[in-house]
């Protein structure tokens, strides 16, 4: 248990990125195999079930100590959680036998059939044994409160270090459905080869921005274009009666999208697709958030199905009937998908509408600018005769998006400190008129220059009206031109609104508050017109 | 039961008072005559006509207070008669020279605590039990899910944290208050793991003390001129309020950690935004609360500073004559980081 304990701790103090994968490189390093399966279990979502109430354990606590219950009361009041109480209450143990994870998870399984009596104490021997933030795991564990998770990226990440399995074989294990109970490590990161390399994903077409006029890609009359949502690139992997739906990174998500899993069903076997998935909202393909939301939903309940369906727009065709066609033409690769979704015809699979640019480059800009209207953030370039995966400029899709929304608004909060990744940031919080002045709309430090970040420095020195710990409430007075992708409605946020991907254009020195459109001139213009 | 009027100590609108002697112990509004426990500034203000505490306290006061104060040391264990009322200092344990302060009126005995911990540290002079009637007690961390670790336990997890920190070529920084607990880091550090470097609020304490006779060892001061790579593997400490300041960048990247007793619990971890959080305090848990209340044999407790109510209540319960002293004792907080922060920021 120290050795987990010490990975929950080291992964509470990163809450995301390289930070995390070196804490759990360190732990599989040094943990036995038992130990690492109940810890890729725990943290990604498999939690045993509940053996004890948090409120039976509160109820042995009392009793074991004496304590009265309005002192227990009076010290959860202090403390916030159950579980931590629990384990804080206690005095610190005699003896401290190390039993490790694997041995206490065994333990607490056991004792789920166990009369109540002998459940008490199990559990107050064991609290004998553990050590304060031992025993807040713990008290998490056996009351089924364990909630802490890192991402499947993160796991795979640092499984690849300690194990040299491949990524897609991992990604694989990691969605498969399987109990720690019986599961081993050989299980996990040995595999039949031959079998699973067809199932793998193929490396994902290369997309690049086109910052170069579009005529130096040559005749347009070989280019076709279609609008490019905000989504997530997948590919979908037919093989023997199963479906595989690849991330970029190797994360297999089938199980996420049991629509999408049964309608691909119906291809042919050994058929490979790419393309893009979209969460939709009325039927339009929503935002980047909303897909990220629906990739992190745990379970997937007929709820979440309703509320956010997804869709897999496909964009290309790789391998049809276990012929690979990466080398033919887009344009006939395109084609086996075409007549496959029109056959379909569902919401859950759709194929890309692909257009011909025309007899000159004119039109796209006015395509490009448009794209709001079609809830696009721009346009995809594609060559007619483009190969799959190629990196040749008629290989490679290009894409050009929308000029970023503007607005000009004013600082409201400033926030310094620095990061362990980053060093010193500042965070400024932008605000808009409103109806009794000002409200904040959205926070960002991206886009500080080193004079913007003097002028805020001295702005907060001179003009500070209040501090809330690291951050300062300034005069208002100061404002900056601020660009962004698009709004969202938010009823958690006083404006009722969230930016997307707000940052920082220029200092407006001229501009007087005064001048500032209100809040609600941002809805209007921003919400109703797309 | 209620204070009464002929006690031998009230609790006055200027802080805890002997009428007898018309002597005052820690009050926070000016007085004539005051008796200081220890030099936190929640503690020992400014304004007092003269001021009376332990010989380590005396420069502590005057580097803080100002040179020009009328103070006068009194050494633990010697008594001062003040009509008729003798008031002797005896070991807190808190921090070097912290005090409490025993008072004694016809036979009858008072203990005035200040802050104290019963954990033994290189440079506090140990705590020392005194018999009393009547114990005027802190209670800054008056609940049982305050009990602290050996703080040797922590001391080793300070020294694998540095390591790691020099593994990764980070500054480590220790946020400490400046009087007291930056001392006792200094002093149980193992300094060969690398040098020690202190914060501008911290060096002058540890000069009081060396020239006064405890063993410090060796520190140095930064200074402008220091860049990343003179303070490369060594372990600065520095005041809370140097935290997420500006004044350390350019010794980045920095981790950076809080010693104090209200990191044992993780709302104090995450609510402060340093890396790590080491819960080694200067004030008394609840196990060592009780053990002090047992040992003084005081037949009245009266519970000051920190969870008093709580405290007080379980006292009675437990059969113990005990009172919750108004919480509006406590005075105002010291906004300056010279204050014993532990003793500051109670978690609402």
């Amino acid at each position: 248990m120290r050795q987990f304990n010490e990975l929950i701790r080291q992964l509470e103090q990163h809450p995301e990125g390289d930070g995390r994968v070196r804490a759990l490189t360190t732990y599989f390093k040094s943990a036995s195999d038992k130990d690492t399966v109940w810890a890729i279990a725990l943290l990604s979502g498999k939690r045993p079930k509940q053996v004890v109430s948090i409120n039976q354990l509160s109820a042995w606590v009392i009793e074991k100590t004496g304590f009265s219950v309005w002192l227990f009361k009076e010290s959860h009041r202090q403390v916030g959680d159950l579980a931590e109480t629990i384990a804080r209450i206690l005095p610190p143990p005699d003896s401290r036998e190390e039993i490790p994870l694997a041995e206490w998870m065994r333990l607490m399984i056991s004792w789920r059939a166990s009369a109540d009596e002998e459940q008490q104490e199990s559990i107050e021997l064991a609290w004998d044994q553990l050590e304060a933030s031992e025993r807040y795991l713990f008290n998490k564990l056996v009351s089924g409160g364990f909630r802490l998770r890192v991402s499947t990226v993160d796991l795979i990440q640092a499984l690849r270090e300690v194990t040299d399995v491949p990524h897609h074989i991992l990604g694989i294990r990691l969605a498969e459905k399987w109990n720690p109970r019986t599961m081993t490590m050989t299980w996990l990161t040995e595999s039949e080869t031959l079998e699973e390399d067809r199932v793998k994903p193929l490396p994902f077409h290369p997309i690049h921005t086109l910052s170069t006029p579009c005529s130096t890609l040559g005749n347009p009359a070989d280019w076709w274009m279609e609008d490019l949502f905000e989504g997530i690139p997948i590919q979908c992997n037919y093989q023997d009666e199963t479906i595989y739906l690849w991330t970029t990174d190797h994360q297999m998500v089938t199980h996420l999208f049991p629509k999408i899993e049964a309608v691909c069903k119906q291809l042919p076997e050994e058929t490979v697709l790419e393309g893009m998935l979209l969460v939709l909202e009325n039927g339009r393909p929503g935002t980047q958030n909303q897909i990220q939301s629906r990739m992190d939903c745990q379970r997937v309940t007929r709820k979440i199905m309703e509320d956010k369906p997804a869709c897999f727009l496909v964009q290309d065709c790789l391998v049809w009937e276990g012929k690979n066609i990466q080398n033919i033409p887009f344009l006939q690769r395109l084609q086996h998908v075409e007549s496959f979704c029109s056959l379909l015809d569902t919401p859950v699979i759709r194929c890309t509408h692909v257009k011909d640019v025309g007899p000159d480059w004119t039109l796209i800009e006015e395509h490009v600018a448009t794209a709001r209207e079609r809830h696009a953030v721009g346009i995809v370039l594609k060559h007619r005769n483009g190969h799959h995966g190629g990196e040749e400029i008629t290989d490679v899709w290009w894409t050009k998006k929308v000029d970023p929304l503007i607005m000009d608004m004013v600082v409201l909060y400033v926030e310094s400190g620095h990061s362990r990744s980053s060093g010193p940031f500042y965070e400024l919080t932008f605000g808009l008129w409103d109806t009794d002045g000002f409200v904040p709309v959205t926070k960002t430090g991206i886009g500080l220059t080193d004079e913007d970040i003097d002028r805020i420095k001295h702005h907060a020195k001179e003009h500070t009206l209040e501090r809330f710990g690291p951050v300062r409430q300034v005069v208002p007075n100061l404002v900056y031109t601020i660009i962004f992708d698009g709004v969202n409605v938010s009823l958690r946020h006083k404006s009722g609104i969230t930016l997307m991907a707000p940052r920082i254009y220029a200092w407006k020195e001229a501009m007087d508050v005064a001048e500032l459109r209100p809040l609600s001139d941002l809805k209007k213009r921003f919400t109703q017109g797309f | 039961m209620t204070a009464s009027a002929n006690d031998l100590l009230v609790f006055s609108p200027q802080g805890i008072y002997c009428p007898k002697a018309d002597i005052y112990i820690d009050p926070w509004k000016p007085v004539q005559k005051a008796i200081i426990t220890h030099g936190h500034s929640d503690h020992a203000r400014k304004g007092h006509e003269k001021y009376i505490c332990a010989p380590l306290t005396l420069p502590v006061l005057r580097h803080r207070l100002g040179k020009n104060i009328q103070a006068e040391a009194l050494p633990f264990g010697k008594t001062l008669t003040v009509h008729g009322v003798h008031f002797s200092l005896h070991p807190a344990g808190h921090i070097p020279g912290s005090a409490q302060v025993r008072v004694e009126h016809k036979g009858e005995v008072w203990v005035v605590t200040g802050d104290y911990k019963l954990h033994s540290d290189p440079i506090s002079e140990p705590f020392e039990s005194v018999y009393c009637h009547t114990m005027i007690t802190e209670s800054t961390f008056g609940l049982p899910i305050y009990q602290w670790s050996d703080p040797k336990i922590i001391i080793q997890d300070i020294h694998t944290w540095w390591r790691d920190c020099q593994a990764k070529d980070h500054l480590a920084v220790i946020h400490a208050y400046s009087l007291g607990k930056a001392q006792r880091l200094i002093a149980e550090l193992d300094n060969h793991l690398g040098p020690i470097f202190t914060h501008k609020s911290i060096e002058p304490i540890n000069e009081i003390f060396r020239r006064n006779g405890l063993h410090l060892p060796q520190t140095t001061l930064i200074n402008e001129a220091h860049q990343r790579e003179d303070l490369k593997g060594g372990l600065l400490l520095a005041p809370p309020s140097a935290l997420n300041s500006d004044e350390l960048q350019r010794f980045g990247p920095i981790s950076d950690a809080m010693a104090s007793g209200w990191m044992s619990l993780r709302k104090g971890r995450f609510r402060r935004t340093a890396d790590r959080g080491f819960a080694l305090s200067d004030h008394v848990d609840w196990p060592g609360l009780l053990s002090a209340i047992r040992e003084s044999r005081a037949e009245r407790v009266l519970v000051t500073h920190g969870f008093s109510t709580q405290f007080a209540r379980y006292l009675r319960e437990i059969g113990l004559d005990a009172l919750a002293v108004d919480t509006r004792f406590q005075g105002e907080p010291a906004p300056d980081d010279t204050t014993d922060e532990d003793a500051q920021i109670h978690p609402v």
